[in-house]
């Protein structure tokens, strides 16, 4: 049985052009700010010394989760790894200095090994920001400049419909906007939205786009709420739910309708149209929403939610 | 095909020459090493894998690079068979593996895959009975675990498709009315996906599942307790990995053995607020999840024995 599956072993590059050319991607749009194309030629032709990372990163950016590929890893790659690994581990200990010499360490190791590796320092050194309680403003700049490493276009025009992006990409990205939101930058930050989501309505289709929609949906949801936009905002809520079905997970989906929820409220309140029917709809959604975040243990959420189904549905039966 | 790596092939190479990870990891790397890349948390350096390839008499280059793609073409299609499956939707899942079919490999892993994905369509379409449908999972386990049934599998790292089989047996038998077989298979399975090597949150979702069937299984066996313990395992894995999809299912499993031992006068009538709790978040879960078939029978369940009605 062994030696069945040795027999039939595959190489990664050949992964890569199957879905590549599944999803009619050309070359030049996959490996747009990671390698050449003639690297990527070479990868899909077999050759064997690439960098890992660069791999991982093709394969993301196909949707794959690069775990469901595994790699033998060469000295470099092994190394690099099991350093990535300390550092993440390092931030989440909260370990400032150590997390520090080792993003150093992991700089100069990788000088010159390709664009994703920059972009892992450029994001450590960002948590480590965060970490130091540093500017927000310097933490945005650190993720910008960790989106440029793969994804160029971004510092121009926040340019990214040219490209395939991977969810480490995506999240980068997702990151910046919420930073900017969160320091009330809502020009920029709109501009950044509205092209996160031409880009997931393009990308519709990739599997993975539904996870990261969902995501997208609450930011967006609450961020148009704030403008007043509220049939834009409900619109997006309702994608968002649309997209989460069929899903496993519960994150942002109660956050999902508890937006949509005030949205209704927002609308029809007050109006002729604030009929039975829709406030049986929205107390639904609150109730549905309380659950979720009951369960989930966010509790300041659903106290939210109780006091507000109290004082203005006079709800005392709450589940 | 699917789902085996490399940690899979250490592993089982491993198994095979019956060693244990210590002898196979003594100056090549540490057992702890070895025991991650088997079950894969880390990939294994080229050096350490040749040499732990080696001291196992394997040829070491003709696995070198990228293992698990072997069977990349149709890995999408068997997720979306397994995704019809769990749906109920019979038909569908045998259209998809006509077309797995046309293009799978002739390894043993192949072979199993095969066995038990043609008998669970047929069995599920009336085409065979329970005892033809055991048959035919016991011959597809065998091919990897050919002294299935005579020893523990406790310790046994189970791949994907590997549990899936041991599902499938004990569900045929409770659906024989064999509730005892059924749960000591599915509690062997348990302690088995400790050691399995598959990513987090699949064996997450594997485990809840489980719970799951074990606590239907306890309380059709009157085993109440136990079933209501099995359920709060169940519960307290989603809440902290935040999984959905089994959770109303729980719920209602927990409220019903409760509702059984307050029938029963084992406990008092006040437990029946729990019961209402329980079976509302199921409600509420089912909704938000859009399940409508839950949905539907939940609201119908509450309104008959609680005489509640929900929005």
């Amino acid at each position: 049985m062994i030696r069945d599956m040795e027999v039939q072993n595959n190489n990664i590059g050949t992964a890569i052009q199957y879905f590549r050319e599944t999803y009619h991607i050309s070359q030049s749009k996959l490996c747009k700010g990671i390698c050449s194309v003639s690297t990527l030629s070479r990868i899909e032709a077999g050759e064997r010394n690439v960098d890992a990372l660069i791999l991982e990163t093709l394969l993301e950016r196909l949707g794959k989760v690069p775990h469901q590929f595994e790699l033998i890893l060469t000295d470099f790659d092994y190394n690099a790894y099991m350093c990535r690994e300390e550092i993440k581990k390092k931030i989440n200990q909260k370990d400032i200095e150590g997390a520090r010499k080792l993003i150093d360490e992991y700089d100069k190791l990788t000088t010159d090994k390709g664009t994703p590796h920059k972009q892992f320092t450029m994001v450590s050194r960002a948590l480590l920001n965060e970490l130091e309680g540093g500017d927000p403003r310097t933490n945005i700049n650190l993720l910008i400049e960790a989106i440029c490493c793969t994804v160029p276009d971004f510092n121009t025009n926040n340019e990214i419909t040219d490209y395939y992006l991977s969810v480490t990409e995506l999240n980068i990205i997702l990151d910046i906007l919420q930073k900017l939101i969160a320091l009330g930058m809502d020009d920029v930050a709109d501009k950044v939205l509205n092209q996160v989501l031409d880009y997931l309505y393009r990308h519709r289709q990739m599997a993975h786009i539904r996870n990261i929609y969902i995501k997208v949906a609450v930011i967006a949801g609450n961020f148009f709420m704030k403008h007043d936009k509220i049939d834009q905002a409900l619109e997006i809520c309702d994608n968002g739910i649309k997209m989460y079905k069929g899903s496993r997970r519960m994150d942002y989906i109660g956050d999902l309708y508890y937006i949509k929820a005030i949205l209704l409220e927002k609308k029809f309140d007050k109006t002729t149209e604030w009929e039975e029917s829709r406030k049986k709809e929205c107390l639904k959604l609150y109730l549905q929403a309380y659950c979720i975040f009951d369960f989930c243990g966010e509790s300041s959420k659903a106290e939210n939610i109780r006091n507000h189904l109290r004082e203005v549905y006079e709800w005392e039966d709450i589940v | 095909m699917g789902r085996y790596r490399l940690g899979d092939i250490i592993r089982m190479t491993r198994k095979s020459l019956s060693i244990t990870q210590e002898q196979l990891s003594e100056d090549i790397c540490s057992v702890e090493t070895l025991s991650r890349i088997e079950t894969g948390k880390q990939n294994p350096s080229r050096d350490v894998y040749e040499l732990l390839m080696e001291r196992m008499g394997r040829i070491r280059e003709r696995a070198y690079s990228i293992l698990s793609v072997s069977d990349f073409k149709v890995l999408e299609k068997m997720q979306a068979f397994e995704e019809a499956i769990q749906s109920y939707d019979f038909q569908r899942a045998e259209k998809i593996l006509k077309e797995i079919l046309k293009k799978q490999g002739d390894t043993n892993l192949d072979k199993q895959f095969k066995i038990r994905a043609v008998s669970l369509v047929n069995y599920r379409l009336g085409r065979i009975s329970t005892d033809e449908f055991l048959d035919e999972l016991q011959k597809a386990i065998r091919l990897t675990i050919p002294k299935y049934g005579n020893i523990s599998l406790k310790n046994w790292p189970l791949t994907y498709n590997e549990a899936n089989i041991i599902l499938n047996i004990s569900t045929a038998y409770a659906e024989k009315n064999e509730y005892q077989k059924a749960v000591e298979i599915l509690e062997e399975a348990y302690g088995a996906l400790n050691q399995s090597y598959m990513d987090v949150e699949l064996r997450n979702t594997f485990q809840v599942f489980i719970l799951n069937n074990l606590s239907k299984w306890y309380g059709l066996m009157g085993n109440h307790q136990k079933a209501i313990d099995v359920t709060l395992q169940g519960i307290k894995i989603c809440k902290e990995c935040k999984i959905g999809n089994v959770l109303p299912n729980l719920l209602y499993n927990y409220a019903w053995n409760k509702r059984r031992l307050i029938d029963e006068g084992v406990l008092s009538q006040e437990y029946k607020r729990e019961c209402i709790r329980a079976i509302k978040q199921a409600y509420y879960i089912s909704c938000a999840m859009q399940y409508p078939y839950g949905e539907q029978f939940l609201k119908q369940h509450l309104s008959k024995y609680y005489n509640i009605n929900v929005i």
